[in-house]
């Protein structure tokens, strides 16, 4: 899935499922990386939580 | 940015695991450059949220970051103000603090508990700290008690009524004296003989503003001393006519002390009594300036119309602060409706004296406008045309508040292509809010001069002009980056879902050395743009 497309289902208030979410990265793209954070906000599996957690502790400013 | 949407995400789910990395986050915060502000808040409410324990995250948060303008500002912010004895610790230890941001919030929250548990707030102050914390935050402590206001009165005085120290004396009675209240009366009698000077000299100051005559002498002492001449003026002012014969006295008197005599000029005034006139009138032709200038200032406060003409004259003092003060004078009692249009005609004249100095044409020249109304465009746009460049921005700035008469002539200039009027006048249209300015402004996007089209970007965005949204678009592709910069900031306050697509795909053709400011300008339009987009398909939804 490509960003245009993410933000295309974000707009229309579809949410991903979890395995999705996993599968996409946007490592050049803080946008990219705030609507993954925002779908997993709402999602209630403990996964969520934990790639979260990663995505707040990683150094790199572009990543987490 | 992604990080503190990590952040804000898990503080919305409240997961203790978060709390730790979060605070880690937050102390590493400022090395991070790409944050801002907002930014830094989100991470702090998240590693709150997240914590077992809000009132005390905070606390410890503030008691970290209390010298940290930022973090120390924000939670200070966030702290709930219900009469906590932990929250009014952490914030009086907060009015300590390095940062001035910090010591004015926890100021201005100390004053909110002030108004809603005053008891608490002066039992923390006074019961549970010791004389020297008292003394080392008296200024501080006065400022939070003053505008806490009237409600903590009560407690004021119970403490100082039963074993407060000196120090705290010194602290209550100013506080009590700002305030004002005639619940006081009875501690100042009690205290008018004090060893301690300044709480002596405050509770004279009290009775006198409670027209207690018993006390003139001891008042009249205190003039001269470096008090504050507002605190002395309104002593003086509580006993009325009996004192004005003793204060012209004083000021004719051979031995009195220079600063006693203006101390007395600037009381004078105060009184607004007609005896006081005379006397004042006389202190305009002392040979100390300082004494003019106070006596000038006096006038002004009279409001009395035979003060005018000779402030007049002295718009031709030979010393440049005497002639300031005379400009504000004359404002002060045309404002007051005497000689309103006499005062006028000398304060255009002073303005559009090209021999004056430019303070003083730059004082008459922000008064005016509040003075006259549409009758002074001609005069203002004289001086305009000058382009003195040391007044032009008043000037300018004053051709706006004269009004629509005002603002049309701005748009005038702004078109008329000559410079650097031109250029001048559109920079100021550029702040003003005004509807007969939205196109000239908007029409600046295709100006020639690079500077011009930025401020036209500039100007969409803060008015949220959005019948300009497909001009902003089109100024996407301007050669200059400064403007694009602004054209993208711009559009993150007005753009459409459109605009939304259109920025996501400028990111792929970011180029030259401006590229990472660029691409965070981008960044948060887009971001912007999808908060508000977002909201208003949530609105659609729920009303459907």
């Amino acid at each position: 899935m490509d960003i245009e497309t993410l933000l295309h289902t974000c707009l229309a208030h579809q949410k991903l499922s979890m395995d999705t979410l996993r599968s996409l990265t946007f490592p050049d793209d803080p946008f990219g990386r705030y609507l993954i954070n925002q779908q997993l906000e709402q999602i209630h599996d403990p996964r969520a939580i934990d790639l979260l957690l990663v995505r707040l502790t990683d150094d790199d400013p572009g990543v987490a | 940015m992604s990080p503190s949407s990590a952040a804000h995400a898990l503080g919305v789910l409240r997961e203790p695991r978060a709390h730790e990395p979060l605070l880690d986050l937050l102390a590493s915060s400022h090395e991070r450059a790409y944050y801002q502000q907002i930014e830094i808040g989100v991470v702090a409410d998240g590693v709150v949220y997240t914590g077992a324990d809000p009132i005390a995250t905070l606390l410890s948060l503030l008691h970290t970051y209390t010298d940290d303008s930022v973090i120390g500002g924000h939670v200070i912010n966030q702290l709930p103000l219900h009469g906590d004895n932990q929250v009014i610790d952490g914030l009086l230890e907060a009015i300590g603090s390095e940062s001035d941001h910090s010591t004015e919030s926890a100021t201005r929250r100390l004053a909110e508990v002030g108004r809603s548990a005053p008891e608490a707030l002066v039992s923390r102050i006074f019961a549970h700290h010791s004389p020297e914390w008292l003394d080392d935050l008296e200024h501080s402590l006065k400022e939070v008690l003053r505008t806490a206001g009237p409600n903590v009165v009560p407690s004021l005085i119970a403490t100082a009524q039963s074993s407060a120290s000196e120090s705290a004396l010194r602290v209550i009675l100013p506080a009590l004296y700002a305030i004002g209240n005639v619940r006081a009366v009875p501690l100042y009698e009690r205290l008018r003989t004090h060893r301690d000077r300044l709480v002596r000299a405050y509770a004279i100051f009290g009775l006198a503003a409670a027209g207690d005559h018993r006390v003139l002498d001891d008042l009249l002492q205190e003039a001269g001393q470096g008090w504050n001449e507002y605190e002395l003026g309104r002593a003086c002012a509580g006993l009325g006519s009996a004192i004005l014969p003793r204060l012209i006295r004083l000021l004719e008197s051979s031995t009195a002390s220079e600063q006693q005599r203006e101390d007395v000029v600037s009381v004078l005034g105060m009184l607004r009594d007609p005896d006081a006139v005379p006397p004042l009138i006389a202190a305009l032709s002392t040979e100390t300036s300082s004494m003019r200038r106070r006596a000038v200032r006096a006038l002004g406060e009279t409001r009395d119309p035979r003060a005018v003409s000779p402030l007049i004259r002295c718009l031709k003092d030979d010393q440049e602060h005497v002639r300031q003060w005379g400009v504000v004078a004359l404002y002060d009692l045309a404002r007051h409706q005497v000689a309103k249009d006499e005062v006028v005609n000398a304060l255009v004249e002073v303005m559009t004296n090209t021999q004056e100095t430019p303070h003083v044409r730059e004082q008459a020249a922000l008064l005016l406008p509040s003075l006259g109304g549409e009758d002074l465009v001609p005069a203002f746009q004289e001086v305009f045309e000058d382009q003195d460049p040391n007044i032009s921005v008043i000037i300018s700035g004053g051709l706006e508040r004269l009004g629509p008469r005002g603002v049309a002539a701005l748009v005038q200039y702004a078109q008329s292509g000559q410079e650097p009027l031109q250029t001048s006048a559109f920079e100021r249209l550029c702040f003003v809010r005004d509807p007969v300015a939205e196109q000239a402004v908007i029409d600046g996007l295709d100006a020639a001069s690079p500077s011009r089209r930025k401020h036209a970007a500039m100007a969409i965005g803060r008015w949220h002009l959005e019948q300009a949204r497909e001009q902003l678009m089109a100024a996407l592709d301007d050669p200059d980056e400064a403007v694009q910069l602004e054209v993208i900031r711009s559009l993150g306050i007005i753009g459409d879902e459109r605009s939304l697509f259109r920025l996501m795909a400028l990111r792929g053709e970011q180029r030259g050395p401006t590229t990472e400011t660029k691409a965070h300008a981008v960044n948060r339009a887009v971001i912007a743009i999808y908060r508000r987009v977002s909201s208003s398909h949530s609105d659609a939804d729920s009303g459907a």
